[in-house]
């Protein structure tokens, strides 16, 4: 019932602070716009999906006018890319970067091909790919049709692998936005986890707000002296700032899922997300009891931000074998996982236990010294 | 002279806070920290064949694989995938209970002979309801494209062992830097380069809405001294200390290896900027009567100076600088990638940079000296920009 | 009701209380008077469980304070210097708030606010935000917030400090309604205040306890029973020496033409009148307050 009282309170006052729910909006816009990003680049970056998103024709590859009508021309033309003629190689070498992303000609008279490509082109990758498959073609063909072999010999010899592709649980197939190994790659590796620890972030930017500012207002004192224990009034205070963070996780995740990209494991992901939240937010009051004004608690939680953000995510980018027991327990490698697939491994669960002990371990220090007269201005 | 001495007295003050020095030394580790992160990154991304920012996920798929003959299995990427080697039964179950998201099943010797100039028949079992199957799709089409140029190869061998084979080289020759090379090489470094310029707002926010919420502006404005004094005293002293901190910021830089070359002129440029951003800053806690107010007009203001700078120059390197450089950052990138400058270079900036410092000066003193702003009530902002415009006293002439 | 014995409590290397030692009995009102930084404060953070004692103990109707702290907290009311209450409540959303917080059952909160209301003269404004309250309107409500549980002890902290007289007296005549009835421990610095309200003075300074007992008590302690003002025509006809061979005057002082005698009763006047003679001018007499008491403590002690 008291405690009832002090969440109410402190409830009504994060859902009436206009500058939390225009983060929450700016959030949402973030999300949005990393989104459309990893769209974008999943595009560009593909030429299968540059393909069929009409974007092959933007790419425009030089060719000397000789060439015209030639097995190269119509290797690189079975590309999709565009072609332009130039008169000789040298007026087209100097377009490279300009007109042109790439200029293909013959070298010398044994009939080697010289390329010369721009590689700060936004659709290098693509180009690249492109012209380095019609080269290939053409190489092969070049060999093959100087020997006399059939078509469908030739064939063969060129797609030696017959691969086929048996698709299982075809009809519960996960509804992806975009059928790319890059997208994949991006949303879950890094997108995901970092939309969903976000909120998070502002959450220890709540818990110092709310705490030092009645420090500041010297309300603290007041409400220290109503029949409340110590870890009541952190209890009340943190829940609604937890709570209100895990329901914008569990919103975004909701929106994800709109934005076909299903984030699996919800419920366990909640889990992990409750204890990393009690981590932050343990922080959070721990820096409270350790400043004494709103300015020096905003320094302090931009540089926690700060070092947060190198532990989590810097993980994900890294590659050390040697340190693949500890990595794969940091939480955001946890989420990588478990959100990027519908199945479980149970031993999953267990690599939760270092976040929630270290979780537990702030929370508990942060109550150490919230009995540490650390509440009050004297 | 009388600016001086404030000036003199927020530089003390700044500087034996015991807490500010903290701060600032926390902030030479992070960037620390920020070279060491992007100095490993890169040596990341230069080493693999390609250029790409993905997140390295180490065997993020799982794939099981029967290939008794070694064609695919050598050619899958063991950093991207968890590639375990299993019975066809066995794979299939672990397919089934969810323990792989695909299976790939090549014929063993019995059932093909690889001598023979036939397609390789393989099966490739993919659970679609995992999203990660495109991975596997990509990273065994990937593998596909090795191993076959690789048959191929042997095949033609085998037709004509013995004949010279002629075969067209490619000889391929790239020019530039690449383009995610060019963003972090450069516009890290100038990002770097320009941090320090906002992580000292709050001093400035301390030292004039301090004053107001502390109720000491009061005694300071009794003090015999123009209030464009104060405001320009109190300035300097953080620009000096943005100063500071971007030379012992550049002295890291370098030494962790950063490439910077005329480090004089980029340090007068970084630190010429700091006029306008702290012009702009002093406009906010001029206006704002608490933290909370100036903090959040902060924020919005910085992410607009930072777009200010950061957009020319994300244009500049995507055009490979056929144009002049329109912010300092720009122009930074290229004095400190040794490039030739053109007069428009430099006039084009800095003319921006003084009229913004002008300006922002000018307001926020002007707002400093009325008394409605510093004692309140304070007047909307739609009334203050009517007042500004001196718009008041066309509306009072016609009045009378 | 409230007993506190051999309390210390250091900040850092400075010591707030020293070996503090003091009772106070149901129903009484104690006032604690001191300099700034005698240790007042922390006296009554430490009764009201925000802060721990180092050494000592203090009981509070029967509990530890660091035993039992819920139990104690539920029988205090407390009124800090400044009420610091939150600025975006209505007054009576306040009240309702610290109300559960400090369990009053929900079915006699609403009656128990409006009474409050109507006692301390704020129920035509229950509705208005604190943001929009002078400081005296303030301490009216956050008069009503500290009593909102009906505690059985009430601590008021400077509760007069900075308003103007008329609500000063408002808030002296509300305390002395309470007397009685509840506990009372009271910190001020004004004298008058606590001669008129306290049923004893603890006068604290560096924390410790200089002096203590009834105002009366306190007065005659330092002084006699009455205070003589006398100017005089010609201060060189006195001989202070015939003063200090009196038995009745206890203390003298001249300045130019100024005597001022302190006696032992007031049936010495007539004699004191008698001596002077034609050399005296005028006479006044006047009553010896708290606050030379205060000074003549602190000021012995400081020099």
């Amino acid at each position: 019932m008291k405690l009832l009282a002090l969440f109410k309170k402190e409830a009504k006052d994060i859902l009436s602070n206009k500058i939390y729910l225009l983060v929450v909006f700016v959030q949402l816009l973030i999300i949005l716009g990393a989104y459309g990003l990893a769209i974008t680049s999943s595009v560009v970056t593909d030429p299968e999906l540059l393909d069929e998103w009409g974007g092959s024709a933007t790419i425009k590859v030089g060719l000397p006018q000789n060439l015209q009508g030639s097995p190269l021309e119509e290797s690189l033309k079975n590309q999709d890319l565009t072609l332009m003629y130039f008169p000789d190689v040298e007026t087209g070498l100097k377009e490279v970067g300009r007109e042109v992303v790439a200029l293909v000609y013959i070298s010398n008279e044994e009939g080697d091909i010289g390329l010369q490509i721009d590689n700060t082109n936004v659709f290098y990758p693509v180009a690249r790919d492109k012209i380095n498959t019609a080269l290939d073609y053409y190489q092969l063909e070049e060999i093959l049709s100087s020997r006399r072999l059939s078509t469908e010999e030739i064939n063969i010899i060129q797609n030696p692998l017959d691969i086929n592709e048996i698709k299982i649980n075809k009809e519960s197939a996960s509804p992806l936005a975009l059928d790319s190994s890059y997208f994949v790659e991006i949303m879950y590796g890094f997108i995901v986890p970092f939309i969903l620890l976000l909120p998070f972030f502002l959450a220890s930017n709540i818990v110092t707000d709310s705490v030092v500012g009645e420090k500041e207002r010297k309300t603290f004192e007041v409400l220290l002296m109503t029949p409340l224990s110590g870890p009541m009034v952190i209890a009340g205070k943190i829940l609604p700032i937890l709570l209100f963070s895990l329901i914008q996780s569990g919103a975004w995740i909701m929106l994800l899922y709109f934005l076909q990209v299903p984030v699996y494991n919800p419920l366990l992901l909640m889990v992990l997300l409750f204890f990393v939240g009690l981590g932050f937010i343990g922080m959070g009051v721990l820096i409270s009891m350790l400043v004494d004004s709103t300015k020096e608690a905003n320094s302090a939680v931009t540089l926690l931000l700060f070092f947060a953000t190198f532990v989590l995510f810097l993980p994900l980018f890294m590659n050390i074998p040697a340190l693949s027991g500890i990595l794969n327990t940091i939480p955001t490698v946890i989420i990588v996982r478990m959100s990027s697939g519908p199945y479980l491994n149970p031993l999953w669960i267990l690599e939760f236990l270092p976040s929630v002990f270290v979780s537990l371990a702030i929370f508990a220090l942060s109550i150490f010294y919230f009995k540490q007269e650390g509440a009050i201005r004297l | 002279m009388s600016s001086w001495t404030i000036t003199k007295w927020e530089l003390k003050n700044t500087l034996h806070n015991r807490k500010f020095i903290l701060i600032f030394f926390l902030q030479l580790v992070v960037l620390l920290m920020m070279v060491l992160f992007f100095s490993s990154f890169m040596e990341g991304i230069e080493s693999e064949e390609g250029i790409s920012l993905t997140p390295s996920l180490n065997q993020f798929a799982s794939l099981d694989i029967y290939d008794p003959q070694n064609i695919l299995i050598n050619q899958l990427n063991p950093e991207i995938l968890e590639i375990n080697s299993n019975k066809i039964d066995i794979a299939l179950n672990r397919l089934e209970g969810g323990d792989v998201t695909g299976v790939l099943i090549l014929p063993s010797s019995d059932d093909f002979n690889l001598e023979e100039i036939k397609p390789v028949p393989v099966n490739l079992y993919i659970d679609y309801e995992d999203p990660k199957r495109s991975v596997i799709k990509d990273e065994v089409s990937t593998a596909q494209n090795k191993a076959s140029s690789l048959i191929s190869e042997r095949w033609i061998n085998d037709l004509t062992p013995q004949q010279e084979v002629s075969q067209p080289q490619i000889q391929e020759e790239t020019q530039g830097e690449a383009l995610p090379l060019q963003l972090i090489n450069k516009v890290m470094t100038a990002v770097l380069l320009f941090l320090p310029l906002f992580l000292f707002g709050n001093l400035i926010v301390d030292s004039i809405v301090g004053e107001k919420e502390r109720k000491t502006g009061e005694i300071l404005i009794a003090m015999p001294l123009s209030r464009s004094n104060i405001i320009l005293g109190k300035s300097m002293a953080v620009i000096i200390t943005m100063a500071l901190q971007v030379a012992l910021w550049m002295v890291l830089m370098i030494l962790a290896g950063y490439s910077i070359e005329n480090p004089g002129l980029v340090y007068l440029i970084v630190v010429t900027t700091a006029l306008p951003i702290v012009g702009l800053t002093s406009i906010i806690a001029a206006f704002s009567k608490n933290y909370k107010e100036a903090g959040i007009g902060i924020t919005f203001a910085y992410v607009a100076i930072i777009g200010f700078l950061i957009v020319p120059a994300l244009a500049y390197i995507s055009q490979q600088g056929r144009y002049v450089s329109a912010s300092t950052m720009t122009l930074a990138i290229k004095v400190f990638s040794g490039e030739p400058l053109s007069p428009g270079d430099i006039i084009v900036p800095f003319t921006s940079l003084l009229l913004i410092s002008l300006i922002s000066y000018y307001i926020s003193i002007w707002l400093f000296k009325r008394d409605d702003i510093v004692f309140g009530p304070r007047p909307g902002i739609l009334r203050l920009l009517f007042e500004f415009a001196t718009l008041n006293k066309v509306v009072n002439y016609f009045k009378k | 009701m409230i007993k506190i014995s051999s309390l210390t409590k250091y900040f850092g290397k400075i010591q707030a209380l020293d070996n503090l030692n003091l009772e106070i009995k149901k129903g009484e009102l104690l006032g604690l008077i001191g300099p700034n930084g005698a240790g007042k404060t922390t006296a009554i953070r430490i009764i009201s469980c925000i802060l721990q004692p180092d050494q000592g103990q203090v009981m509070v109707g029967g509990y530890d304070v660091q035993e039992n702290p819920l139990e104690v907290k539920s029988m205090i009311g407390y009124l800090p210097e400044e009420p610091n209450l939150y600025e975006r409540f209505r007054a009576y959303d306040l009240l309702k708030y610290f109300g559960e917080l400090y369990g009053v059952p929900s079915g006699e909160l609403e009656s128990r606010i409006e009474e409050l209301l109507e006692l301390v003269g704020m129920k035509a404004r229950a509705q208005h935000r604190i943001n929009t309250f002078s400081k005296g309107l303030r301490q009216r409500i956050g008069i009503a917030r500290a009593l909102i549980h009906d505690p059985d002890i009430i601590i008021f902290d400077e509760p007069t400090m900075g308003l103007d007289p008329a609500t000063s007296l408002v808030i002296r005549d509300f305390i002395e309604s309470l007397k009685g009835d509840k506990t009372i421990l009271m910190c001020t610095h004004y004298m008058d205040e606590a001669d008129a309200l306290c049923d004893r003075v603890t006068i604290l300074n560096q924390g410790q306890i200089l002096d203590m007992g009834s105002p009366q008590e306190l007065k005659s302690k330092i002084h006699g029973d009455i205070i003589l003002n006398v100017s005089l025509n010609d201060p060189s006809q006195v001989n202070l020496a015939d003063f200090e061979n009196m038995e009745m005057v206890e203390k003298f002082t001249l300045k130019e033409d100024k005597l001022m005698l302190s006696l032992q009763s007031r049936r010495d006047i007539s004699r004191i009148i008698e001596f002077l003679g034609p050399n005296l001018k005028a006479v006044q007499t006047k009553e010896p307050t708290l606050e030379d008491v205060f000074i003549q403590n602190v000021a012995n002690l400081n020099k």
